[in-house]
Order: C-alpha cells, then sequence, then structure tokens
C-alpha cells in the first residue's frame, strides 16, 4: 500500500523528517518522493545541513564552579527540606533504567574513543558531505589535477594529505577544502562519479593502527572509513555502496602506492 | 537527606543542559549562572512533585520559567545588552554588524562559520530560539519541547518551522557579506 505525497505535502514534513518525528510509513512515504524529486530533495538536504551546523556549535561549556555553587545554594536552603518521599515501583523502574542507560552510555563512550577516525564518525562524515554539496563557495580549489590540490593545503591543515588521481578509473578529482570533524581541521578532497559527488575526508589517524574498511550510511548517504598507519580516510556519497566501496578500494590502493613510495624514495615531492 | 542524594543524583548531570538554556535564554554568562543556581532550588522544593519520568524536560522547565520571570521582571534585559560582559562574537551579532575577528586568512574556516551560526542563533526572537535550542543543543522530541514551553505538540512544530525559516535568512543574509575563496 504506497501512500503517494504531493511536493505541497513533503514540505511541512521536511521538520519532522530531519527530527526523526515521522511514523515508518509517512517517512517511507516521504523517502519515495524525496528520492525521485530533486527539488525536494534539495530542500531535505537544506535543513539538514542547517540542523547540523547548529548542532555542531554544541552547548555553551559549563562554567567549573557551577556544580559547587548549586549544592552550596542547596546545602544553604536545608530549612526547606522537601516533604519525605517513598520510593515508589515507578521510581525504582525509573532509577534502573536511568542506570542502564548509564551503563550504555558508558560502553557507547569506550567505542566512541577506540573506533575508527572518531566522535559518531558517520553521522559527522556525512553531515560534511552535505555541508560541501550545499555550500560551493565551500570548494576553494578548484582542480582536477593532484599536483594543484595537494600543495593547497599546505598550511591549512597540519599534515600533506594524500591527493589519488582516479580519474583513468572514472573518477575525477573535482577539486579540494578544509573542514572540521573530531575536533580538528582536516582535508576534504571531492570526486565525481557521473552527476554524483564523492567527499574523501584525510585526517591524521593519531592511533597509528591500521584498519580494514567500515563501511555505514545514514541519511540516504553511504560512508566507508578505514585507515593506514598514517591517516583515517572517510567516504561520503550519495552513490550506490557497491561503487562507493569500488571507489574507496582505489583510493585505499592508490593511497598505499603513495605511502610505499615516499617511504622508499628521497623525499623529492613537492 | 536521602532526597538530597537523589535529587542530586537525578538532576545535576543536566546542569550543562540547564545551563545552556539558561546561556541562550539570559544571553549573559552570569545570569545564566544565577538562573540555573535559582532553579535547582525552586526544583529541590518542589521535588516531592517531580512524577519521576522525564528529568530533563522537567529540569529544563523549571530553568526556562526561571529565566522568563526574570527576564520580564528586570525588563532592561530585554532591549539593553551589557556590553561589559556580553561575549564579543554575540555582541557585534546583536548590534547587527559584521564578526570584527572575522579575518578569513587567520581563521579557520569552522570557527568563522561557528560564530556566525552562533552569532544568528542569538538574534532569533525568545520564543523561537528556545525550540532551536532545546531541539538542536538539547535533542528534545516535539513531545518534550512541548511539555518544557507548555504549548501543544502543533505549535512547537510551526515554531520549529519558522525558527529554522528565519536561521536560514539570517545565515544567508551574513553569507553574502563573507567571502568566497578560489584560486
Amino acid at each position: 500500500m504506497d501512500r503517494r505525497i504531493s511536493c505541497e505535502e513533503l514540505t511541512d514534513l521536511i521538520n519532522p523528517y530531519v527530527d526523526g518525528e515521522l511514523s515508518a510509513q509517512d517517512r517511507d512515504a516521504f523517502e519515495r518522493h524525496v528520492a525521485a524529486c530533486a527539488n525536494c530533495s534539495r530542500a531535505v538536504a537544506e535543513t539538514m545541513a542547517e540542523s547540523a551546523m547548529v548542532r555542531r556549535l554544541g552547548r555553551h561549556p559549563t562554567p567549573p564552579g557551577l556544580e559547587d555553587r548549586v549544592r552550596a545554594a542547596l546545602d544553604a536552603d536545608a530549612g526547606h527540606k522537601p516533604r519525605p518521599r517513598r520510593m515508589s515501583l515507578d521510581r525504582r523502574l525509573y532509577v534502573a533504567s536511568h542506570l542502564a542507560a548509564l551503563v550504555v552510555g558508558a560502553i557507547a563512550a569506550v567505542l566512541w574513543t577506540t573506533g575508527p577516525p572518531k566522535p559518531d564518525p558517520i553521522g559527522e562524515v556525512v553531515s560534511g558531505h552535505i555541508r560541501g554539496l550545499l555550500n560551493e563557495q565551500f570548494k576553494v580549489v578548484d582542480s582536477s589535477t593532484p599536483h594543484t590540490v595537494r600543495p593547497w593545503f599546505a598550511g591549512k591543515v597540519e599534515f600533506a594529505p594524500r591527493v589519488p588521481d582516479l580519474s583513468e578509473s572514472g573518477y575525477p578529482l573535482l577539486g579540494g577544502r578544509v573542514d572540521y570533524l573530531a575536533q580538528r581541521t582536516v582535508a576534504v578532497l571531492m570526486y565525481g562519479r557521473r552527476e554524483h559527488r564523492i567527499t574523501l575526508f584525510v585526517l591524521p589517524n593519531a592511533t597509528r593502527t591500521h584498519r580494514e574498511p567500515t563501511t555505514g550510511g545514514e541519511r540516504g548517504f553511504h560512508a566507508v572509513g578505514w585507515s593506514d598507519a598514517e591517516f583515517a580516510y572517510w567516504a561520503v556519497s550519495d552513490l550506490n555502496a557497491r561503487e562507493l566501496r569500488d571507489f574507496s578500494d582505489l583510493a585505499r590502493n592508490a593511497t598505499a602506492t603513495t605511502a610505499r613510495r615516499a617511504a622508499g624514495a628521497a623525499p623529492s615531492t613537492p | 537527606m536521602g532526597d538530597r542524594t537523589e535529587f542530586e543524583r537525578l538532576f545535576l548531570p543536566h546542569l550543562p543542559a540547564a545551563y545552556n538554556l539558561a546561556r541562550w535564554l539570559t544571553r549573559h554568562p552570569a545570569d545564566a549562572e544565577d538562573m540555573v543556581q535559582e532553579a535547582y532550588l525552586r526544583a529541590f522544593r518542589a521535588f516531592d512533585r517531580f512524577s519521576g519520568d522525564d528529568g530533563k524536560a522537567w529540569i529544563l522547565t523549571i530553568v526556562r520559567n526561571a529565566c522568563l520571570t526574570s527576564l520580564k521582571r528586570d525588563s532592561r534585559w530585554r532591549n539593553v545588552v551589557r556590553l561589559d560582559t556580553v561575549d564579543p562574537l554575540e555582541l557585534h551579532a546583536l548590534v547587527g554588524q559584521a564578526n570584527p575577528l572575522g579575518d578569513p586568512e587567520k581563521h579557520l574556516f569552522a570557527k568563522r562559520d561557528g560564530e556566525r551560526v552562533r552569532a544568528a542563533i542569538a538574534r532569533l526572537p525568545e520564543d523561537l530560539r528556545e525550540i532551536i535550542v532545546l531541539r538542536e543543543f538539547e535533542e528534545l522530541s516535539y513531545a518534550q519541547i512541548a511539555r518544557v514551553v507548555d504549548v501543544p505538540v502543533g505549535t512547537v512544530m510551526s515554531r520549529l518551522s519558522r525558527a529554522r525559516a528565519h536561521l536560514r535568512e539570517l545565515l544567508t543574509e551574513k553569507a553574502e557579506h563573507g567571502q568566497t575563496h578560489k584560486l
């Protein structure tokens, strides 16, 4: 039973969709429409990007002394002791679920810090990819040759990213920019495939451990992440998963080759 | 003091959320701290009325009410910005000027971008600003926001939609003054 929605109806559903407030059925109808409608899909991407931009600000940091101040105020208020309450069953369940959430949170925190390129990587790279799609001005170096793109990063990021040339395999380089991911400035390379865009994020690999590709997806985008001893990479695109995987394999081979050459040869690269 | 311990265990974890909301509503760091302290006192006194099912929404409701009461009472806060203590990045936004620190060659893209977004949120009217803060920073559901702001869910949806549209206008307006770099 395929519900169809019009562009007009869809407009009203964009916010609830982005906020995860649609029913499964509405979400399906929404996604079917968006997949077939360029205008609506642009509107959705805009709202997502705006929301992501705001989220990236994070909270205002809590002043360090505030907790003590609050405790002191509560101490001073001891005269106004609230009526004693017995712990109801509801409440005990609540406390139990609270504790369970803490445990889950702790596990998530561990996974978070030991995972590949770090913090909710897929969410972050997908947002980064959307930002790039929406803001053409982000494409600060407009070039299809790695020789132009690579030196451009000097002084903008604290490392020299490898810029694989994959044009012969059908993934022309479109340009580069910098972005901010996982609390640091990272190099971003943009590739094309037919009308699709692929964003390749390159960041220094703090753990220095080699990692096989992991794949994931969010909001209709696919992502593949891997790392070598020096860099962590994330490729993101609305391209189908198979082709993105193909792209990632090519990029991985190309960067590995570059690494080997760089390690073996004299430091003559410009 | 079992209640005190329980109160702290349930609500101190929400201190960052409480402070962030107060900070966005008062637009002033010291006032935000006062409001949080005030709200936690009120909450503690009303602890026996806490139903136990959504501590975060409950404490944020109290923080919001404390801020709004105070803003209303102290109407000098409404339009007057104290220049001595306000965050300079919010200040230039409040007076509608370009960021004086925004030298694109010296600042990272992300930082510049963040300042721009922060400034735009600060310029939103209060009733839209609080919705953005509760949704984007606190990740409350529409139902939770409805509870905190004390309006129907439908109103939350329409305000959120207006808030995002307004924010987008403020952001694009600013972006037009920004520079594009091409090599």
